[in-house]
């Protein structure tokens, strides 16, 4: 028992004590090894931000032992090979493993009962997510032990982190694990995006959402653009050092600069994916200090839909120093200065909200205050740093490293300190102190401003960073020593917290309900807040929901709205319509399973098999995640259609058409999918604008018959993926029957004649980026082709068995998202393939 | 069939979740374009095309008032439609017409802030030199 549990016993209810009971025992975790198999959205997100915190912790370390090295000129603290490991990991352990994951693990932990439900929408996707987190970063740290730890920078640039010139396995390290945390961050949005979207409860129009759930959403969808290109790059990349496939060759017709654009078109936009959460978190908190609601609400929702947008037009102003033309840098300068609007207009709001409320001062606004602070320094010289004769005055010098530390640890970390603060009663049912984390709040403001102001003047004098080392008397030795203070001061700051975070669970004051008094749903529970997050789901009527509706916290509680009982020992939520929020039918949410840890050690086996270049290991991990995720896919029917779900509404159960959430879980990966897909043309449009000859002379590709033949198959696919399609609508198990076997036919067809047509190209793809490219567009079309024949056959096996109708069709509809889209990138890489020649003149 | 209540209005777009996002949408596509066709341009991909170096300020120009011109239109008509649903409106507005006037205000703000975002990518085409 957790502590603070005895002190909040389970609330008199509207249901019988038997019903009660078995809605308890439906929504308890498992103990023992069974706590392996949780996928509830509190244990897995309490899970995410303990990790991520780890992770911060390691990262800080390593900080600090830069720190101490630079502390004198000439310093031998260190050696110049430990420096460049310990700053590559720092910066990849506090971006990819810190603040992504821990801002996307409040989104998972938080938002359900931020919405009104229960769960998020893909539990097992959840749980599967975090071990991919997990044990990507055990992947990654686990290069300590042979020795090898990345160490090309963060950004792993070429040509410095190419098997020529890094030999070793310490940047395969990266490629691999890094890609391997980016699978948790994808189906992390993909959980967010269709929760927000299908499970708010009744009369939580858009309007009405939190708004830190805005903040989410416009987050979710720029991690499923965002992330894909660098996937694409570390594949390219690994593929460049694995088989020497001269994808950032120049001699071969390849450019290192690709994979500074691929980096960066994910890396600024990272930046935001950072703070956007942070700021959405202070949105959350901020009425519950400044005891009014959150002035200038819709202006904040267009400044978050619009700093999704433009954060992906600015990459380039991280490659102002690469020799692009001014021109172009000048669009990039334009759209960095225009970001600045936006963000402006959070600063305002939060000012105006404390304005215009009468602020009560405890430690978590201690934190906001201290973050608009601190991110309105480091905005300003993000202003600065996008206008570029300033920039390449101090590009790659200390100043920047002071920016994008007070844009970061100010934007993000304070923000986070003060949510942890706030949040952390919700799952232990206990206050932390708040003398302690005033002493936190001092020690660490003043500990970071005394590291990071005076870097600003190290930079503009001239300091270089990324250096083990630096000569005495250049005037940067009383700064760095400064700076090495600071950071033991902000250290402190950070010791005070965990020891206020130790206290607490034993001595904290009891939470009880809502000790903020905040207006937002996820204070409607007791605390701490039982696994079910809301014992049952409300019906909306305005924005602030706990200050608009006083009764709503306790009928919640009591069980007076909706679904208030778990009569056939399910979990279950309600899905919702996309704007409005209208009730359309009970969804059904898994129970505790091994299958995600199973999968994602697969998964794991896969990338280590890739690392150590054991590909036949990497292909039985490949089998056996296909057999855990079709038996993960194999869900029950509901026992009825439909079912009372109070307030005298009866809806219907688990509905298997585009209604339901798997419908839009799907159509988002694809969202994921086609960036990726997209990153790869642009990197054929990129490298055709670089190259000397593209493509080269002799290697125009012929049409042979089996790509006429190829091609003509993919209008055949999308006939017979219509047929089956047509099956769903109509209910005929028969029609989707033959649609579905001509669809898996065909598909196997096109992959004979994929490989055949590949055949008779007359290039091998390692003597020429033009073949890597095109190779690489084929193997991405050959793997949609698989894949959706996975998805055929598995639909032929359920509809078999089960039968179709209308509403009880989701692997046929599934199974024609992803064959259309297979269809399509078909004809795009044909064209490509067999057009590119005669389009380039 | 029974006739809709003033209450229960629905003014469509761009009073809608598609209307809110056209203004980003319209601006990534104009920014893709410019940056695309800058680079291919600048080195000489697009040489037979009525695309050159020479012409490209003034494409690049007509582009960006072009896109100036259609998120100015779709502020105004926002905005007027604002004002018509404000106008509308009774003391205790519905679910429906809060969730219109939230979407008709955030279409517009959205069009002012991509304006200015267009017209601040566009300047330097009246400025400097292309493909240096």
């Amino acid at each position: 028992m957790s502590a603070g549990q005895s002190t909040t016993p389970p609330p008199a209810t509207a249901v019988s004590p038997e019903a009660e009971a078995l809605f308890r025992k439906t929504w308890a975790p498992r103990t023992g090894l069974g706590r392996l198999s949780a996928v509830n959205n509190s244990i897995i997100g309490r899970r995410f931000i303990a990790t991520g915190f780890v992770f911060f912790l390691i990262g800080g370390l390593l900080s600090l032992f830069m720190r101490t090295q630079l502390l004198f000129p000439e310093n031998d603290f260190l050696s110049e090979e430990l420096y460049n490991q310990f700053f590559t990991m720092h910066g990849t352990t506090m971006m990819f493993l810190f603040a992504v994951p821990i801002m996307e693990a409040f989104g998972i932990y938080l938002i359900p009962s931020m919405i009104g439900t229960r769960d998020l929408s893909f539990p097992r996707l959840g749980a599967f997510g975090y071990w991919c987190y997990l044990f990507g970063g055990i992947l990654l740290y686990s290069s300590a032990i042979f020795g090898a730890m990345p160490d090309g920078g963060w950004f792993m640039y070429l040509p410095l982190t190419d098997k020529q010139f890094s030999p070793g396995i310490n940047q395969d390290f990266w490629l691999l694990g890094v890609t391997f945390v980016e699978i948790s961050s994808i189906s992390g949005a993909i959980e967010l995006i269709v929760s927000i979207l299908k499970t708010r409860a009744p009369g939580m129009t858009l309007n009405r959402m939190p708004i830190f759930a805005w903040y989410m959403l416009a987050v979710s969808f720029m991690i499923l653009i965002g992330f894909p290109p660098l996937i694409l790059g570390s594949i390219l990349l690994e593929s460049q050092r694995a088989f020497g496939i001269p994808f950032f060759e120049i001699a071969a017709g390849g450019d290192p600069l690709l994979w500074q654009h691929l980096f960066w078109i994910f890396g600024h936009p990272e930046v935001y994916i950072i703070f956007l959460p942070a700021a959405g978190l202070v949105g959350a908190m901020l009425p519950a200090f400044a005891r009014h609601t959150l002035v200038g609400y819709n202006l904040i929702v267009l400044a978050v839909v619009g700093t999704a947008f433009l954060s992906f037009g600015l990459w380039v102003h991280h490659m102002y120093a690469t020799g692009i033309s001014r021109f172009a840098l000048a669009f990039f300068a334009g759209a960095s200065l225009a970001v600045s609007v936006p963000s402006g207009v959070q600063v305002f709001s939060w000012i105006a909200t404390l304005w215009r409320g009468k602020p009560v001062m405890r430690t978590p606004l201690l934190f906001i205050l201290g973050f608009i602070i601190t991110f309105v320094i480091g905005g300003l010289t993000g202003v600065m740093v996008a206008i570029v004769p300033f920039d390449l005055q101090v590009h790659d010098s200390y100043f920047v490293v002071a920016h994008f530390h007070y844009v970061l640890i100010g934007g993000m970390v304070f923000p986070l300190f003060a949510a942890l603060i706030y949040y952390l009663p919700r799952a232990t049912g206990r206050m932390l102190s708040e003398r302690l984390g005033k002493w936190h709040f001092w020690l660490f403001f003043i500990g970071f401003n005394l590291t990071f102001f005076p870097m600003h003047l190290t930079g503009l004098l001239g300091m270089p960073r990324r250096v083990a080392t630096y000569p005495a008397g250049l005037g940067w030795d009383t700064l760095n020593l400064i700076s090495t203070i600071g950071s033991y001061t902000l250290t402190a700051g950070i010791l005070v917290f965990l020891f206020n975070v130790i206290w607490h669970v034993k001595r904290g004051r009891p939470a009880g309900v809502n000790p903020w008094d905040s207006p937002d749903l996820e204070w409607s529970s007791v605390t701490p807040v039982p696994p079910f997050n809301t014992r049952s789901i409300p019906h909306i009527t305005g924005r602030d929901p706990l200050w608009a509706q006083p009764d709503l916290a306790r009928q919640i509680r009591d069980a007076e709205g909706y679904l208030p009982t778990a009569e056939e020992g399910k979990r279950e939520i309600l899905a919702t319509s996309t704007v409005g929020a209208k009730p359309e039918h009970v969804t059904r949410l898994p129970h505790p399973t091994f299958k995600p840890i199973l999968a994602a050690l697969a998964t794991a086996t896969i990338f280590s098999g890739i690392l150590v270049s054991m590909y036949w290991l990497a292909l039985v991990g490949l089998v056996i995640f296909v057999v855990i995720l079709y038996l993960w896919l194999w869900g029950e029917l509901p026992e009825k259609e439909t079912k009372p779900v109070g307030n005298g509404l009866e809806l219907p159960i688990a509905v298997g058409d585009q209604h339901t959430p798997a419908w839009m879980g799907t159509l988002t990966l694809l969202l994921a999918d086609l960036a990726l897909f997209v990153s790869l043309v642009y990197s054929y449009f990129y490298l055709w604008t670089t190259a000397d000859s593209w493509p080269p002379v002799s290697y125009e590709p012929a049409l042979s018959e089996s790509a006429i033949i190829f091609g003509g198959l993919l209008v055949v696919l999308v006939l017979a993926t219509a047929v089956a399609h047509a099956g769903a609508y109509l209910s005929s198990r028969l029609l989707a029957l033959v649609g579905l076997t001509a669809t898996a036919a065909c598909l196997v067809a096109l992959l004979i004649l994929g490989f055949q047509a590949y055949d008779q190209l007359p290039f091998d793809i390692t003597s020429h980026a033009y073949g890597a490219v095109l190779s690489a567009m084929g193997v991405y079309v050959l793997v949609h082709t698989c894949l959706s024949m996975g998805s055929a056959l598995f639909a032929l096996a359920r509809v078999s068995v089960t039968g179709i109708t209308r509403t009880r069709s989701l692997s046929v509809r599934i199974l024609s998202m992803l064959s259309y889209y297979t269809a399509f990138t078909g004809v795009v890489a044909f064209i490509l393939i067999y057009g590119s020649a005669n389009m380039m003149g | 069939m029974t006739r809709r209540s003033t209450s229960d209005y629905l003014p469509g777009y761009p009073a809608t979740a598609m209307g809110l996002l056209t203004p980003p949408i319209l601006w990534a596509c104009y920014f893709v374009l410019i940056y695309s066709l800058h680079g291919m341009v600048c080195v000489g991909e697009l040489e037979n095309s009525l695309i050159r170096a020479e012409s490209l300020p003034e494409f690049l120009m007509a582009v960006t008032l072009l896109a100036i011109a259609l998120h100015a239109s779709i502020g105004v008509w926002s905005w007027r439609l604002l004002g018509k649903l404000n106008r509308r409106v009774s003391a205790e507005p519905t679910e429906l017409q809060q969730r219109a006037r939230f979407l008709a205000a955030a279409a517009a703000a959205n069009a002012g802030l991509f304006l200015v975002a267009t017209v601040w990518i566009g300047l330097p085409v009246l400025i400097l030199e292309p493909c240096l």
